[in-house]
């Protein structure tokens, strides 16, 4: 990575992370001082505490999360399905998930973590606001570009940007459409340690957005 | 700060919005919402006056629900909450109208007292609106006295033509109630949320009336220390009424029909155009049609002011209007002098078939007039032409002041038995004097006269005032009220 690119991305990712944090600590000061002002309150009283142990717990849930990506891994290098593990997965999402199968093989064989592939693809799939975003979908497909193994996560019905590969690796950059912001950031090191890639999907001006796992 | 405000608070952070409601529940009627895509039907359907929002919002960007409500000019005042530090997005935000920007985390007393300041705002508007409400209430066509038919054609006449453009000319003898006519114009119109502004062209002199009516930039003239916007771009979207336009010079006249064709004009020594719309109203009590014959007012000025003309009659030919006019100024200054006169039926008879030649004006000087000096509940016919016959000498007076030149001895000799104006406003003072008990001040003030003209009067008259005990007692208490000796 070249110097400049660098600097820009440690910006963004301060940014990111300093608007994240400003959010829990206006509502500490906040409450703090409501906790001056109505002293005499118990419900107050007890309301104000207990927001305050919440963000705080919040904070401290946002920096695990993000040391989350990091953990140390031994990725367990085993043959097995894609093609089932996907469709396993695709029948475990919980209602409120709206995710259909796109094209699917009747097999996929693959090398690698198969518990870390279903952890990514939960992080991306389950991790999206879909409570929030409530005329979202997504499909589920693969398919094999140039004899490699894809698994394609494509989002439709909804105004996502288009995906920049930076957004990956810059925790929140895409708070809007998660969650909690880091999933797609946990992804992309998980990937990462197991060997395999994340891009953005190339749409070539299809509406839909979203990602391409490389196994 | 207890206000019945309503604030709805627009952030996706459920802390915050907790936070909010908590901290202002007590002050406010407090609504959230946690996406931008909500805010807008939202504030339609409850009509919230002040929104606190967040810039980054699901469905909606905090700065596009902004936008729109900039570009719906819908009236709330929005007070923007950021996570970021950007100057630009803060710029932004105030370029749209947000009326202040809290950076997260922001301090509590700081909101608060960004609000108090909204709400002070807010019941400002409200005060001038209602005032202006009230303002206006009571120049609509049904609360102004006018039963007589005169009238009631010119209120018809003007209600078909209140809201388009057309200038309006009044014609009528001073005192008609010209001005109330044109504030009648502008309330009843659709231009009534906007300025109304009058200038009288006979009291300005003629070098100023430039800048009076179009204002000036700085520099533009000796005294022009700072620029001055004009009453032409004051009252621009209302109603511009020039009394006495007959007054005003040819030179200025063209320039009056310039504004009124183009409708945009430069502030003296400027060089922007400037647009109006500005609706004109004018009045004269002169006959501007013989001025045009006599080449002193504008032809093509006059047809473009006179495209609805109104004639408004004298008193003395809408004598039905006189009881109600009576009764309205008897209402009006009891309730500002505190008492509680009344007219006997012959006096309200008199004043009814009076001429009044100093019109609606005269008749409510003399109204008040008599209820200043009444002694008892109901004001006689005697009391009436005591006033009366005051009055007419002040119009004579004047009268003779304008029409007569100067004359060598201006005391004519008179028939045995009959008095001399002067012998008559000699009386008159020294009636007055008697019934306020020898207090000069409260004596000018009741016969609308200045106490320097007062005193010297009393020394034209000779009026020799002697101090009393009660007198000496009261001097003392009213810091010197100083009473007349002849040669002092």
């Amino acid at each position: 990575m070249k110097s400049d690119e660098a600097a820009r991305v440690i910006e963004s990712l301060i940014r990111n992370l300093s608007h994240e944090l400003k959010n829990p600590l206006t509502t500490i000061k906040g409450y703090a001082q409501l906790l001056a002002l109505k002293s005499g309150d118990p419900a107050s009283v007890e309301k104000s505490h207990r927001m305050i142990q919440d963000q705080v717990d919040r904070i401290d849930r946002m920096l695990q999360d993000l040391y989350a990506a990091f953990a140390p891994r031994k990725p367990v290098s085993a043959g097995f399905d894609a093609a089932e593990t996907l469709r396993e997965l695709l029948s475990s999402f919980p209602e409120g998930v709206r995710a259909a199968a796109g094209h699917i093989p009747d097999t996929c064989p693959a090398a690698g973590d198969r518990g870390a592939l279903v952890e990514i693809v939960n992080l991306i799939v389950r991790g999206f606001d879909w409570g929030g975003l409530s005329g979202a979908g997504c499909t589920l497909g693969m398919s094999e570009p140039g004899g490699r193994a894809v698994i394609d996560i494509c989002f439709e019905g909804v105004d996502m940007p288009e995906i920049s590969e930076p957004e990956f690796y810059l925790p929140f950059a895409l708070k809007k459409y998660y969650l909690k912001g880091t999933e797609p950031y946990e992804a992309f090191f998980i990937a990462l340690a197991c060997g395999w890639d994340i891009t953005p999907l190339k749409t070539d001006g299809d509406p839909r957005k979203g990602f391409r796992i490389w196994l | 700060m207890e206000s019945n405000y309503r604030i709805l608070v627009a952030d996706d952070e459920q802390g915050i919005r907790d936070l909010l409601s908590d901290l202002l529940k007590d002050y406010f009627d407090v609504d959230t919402v946690d996406r931008g895509d909500t805010v807008l039907d939202r504030l339609k359907k409850v009509g919230h006056e002040i929104l606190i929002l967040d810039l980054r919002l699901p469905g909606m960007s905090g700065l596009d629900v902004l936008k729109r409500i900039y570009e719906d000019k819908m009236k709330v005042a929005v007070v923007v909450i950021t996570a970021s530090n950007d100057i630009e997005t803060a710029i932004t935000s105030m370029k749209l109208g947000a009326y202040d920007y809290l950076v997260k985390p922001f301090d509590t007393d700081k909101l608060m007292v960004v609000l108090k300041n909204i709400v002070e705002k807010l019941e400002l508007e409200n005060e001038v609106s209602q005032l202006r409400e009230q303002l206006g209430e009571g120049f609509r066509f049904k609360n102004i006295i006018g039963k007589s038919p005169g009238m009631q054609k010119i209120f018809s006449t003007l209600e078909k033509v209140i809201d388009t453009d057309s200038t309006v000319l009044i014609i009528g003898e001073s005192g008609t109630g010209k001005e109330i006519i044109a504030k009648a114009v502008h309330y009843n119109s659709n231009r009534k949320q906007y300025p109304f502004r009058s200038i009288d062209c006979s009291t300005i002199p003629q070098d100023l009336i430039g800048s009076e009516l179009f204002g000036h930039e700085k520099g533009a003239f000796t005294g022009a220390i700072s620029r001055k916007i004009g009453k032409f771009e004051i009252a621009s979207r209302g109603t511009l009424f020039l009394d006495e336009i007959s007054n005003l010079s040819i030179d200025m006249q063209a320039k009056l029909l310039r504004v009124l064709q183009e409708k945009e004009f430069e502030r003296i020594g400027g060089n922007q155009l400037i647009k109006v719309n500005t609706r004109i109203v004018t009045a004269s009590n002169r006959d501007l049609r013989e001025m045009v014959r006599e080449n002193r007012f504008r032809e093509d000025l006059y047809y473009r002011l006179n495209v609805v003309p109104v004639y408004l009659p004298p008193l003395k030919d809408r004598r039905e209007d006189i009881p109600l006019f009576i009764d309205h100024f008897l209402e009006k200054y009891n309730g500002e002098f505190g008492r509680e006169v009344n007219l006997d039926l012959k006096a309200r008879l008199y004043l009814t078939n009076y001429s009044w030649p100093g019109n609606v004006r005269q008749l409510e000087n003399v109204i008040k007039r008599l209820i200043l000096l009444s002694t008892q509940k109901t004001v006689s016919l005697e009391d009436v032409t005591s006033v009366l016959e005051f009055e007419e000498i002040g119009m004579a007076a004047k009268k003779r002041e304008v029409t007569a030149p100067p004359v060598a001895n201006p005391r004519p000799q008179v028939s045995e038995g009959v008095k001399t104006i002067e012998e008559i406003e000699k009386e008159h003072l020294e009636r007055m004097l008697r019934h306020f008990n020898y207090n000069i001040s409260t004596t000018a003030r009741a016969l609308d006269i200045s106490r320097k003209t007062m005193h010297n009067k009393l020394k034209k008259y000779n009026i020799v005032i002697k101090r009393t005990a009660a007198m000496e007692e009261n001097a003392g208490t009213a810091g010197g009220e100083a009473d007349h000796q002849p040669g002092h």
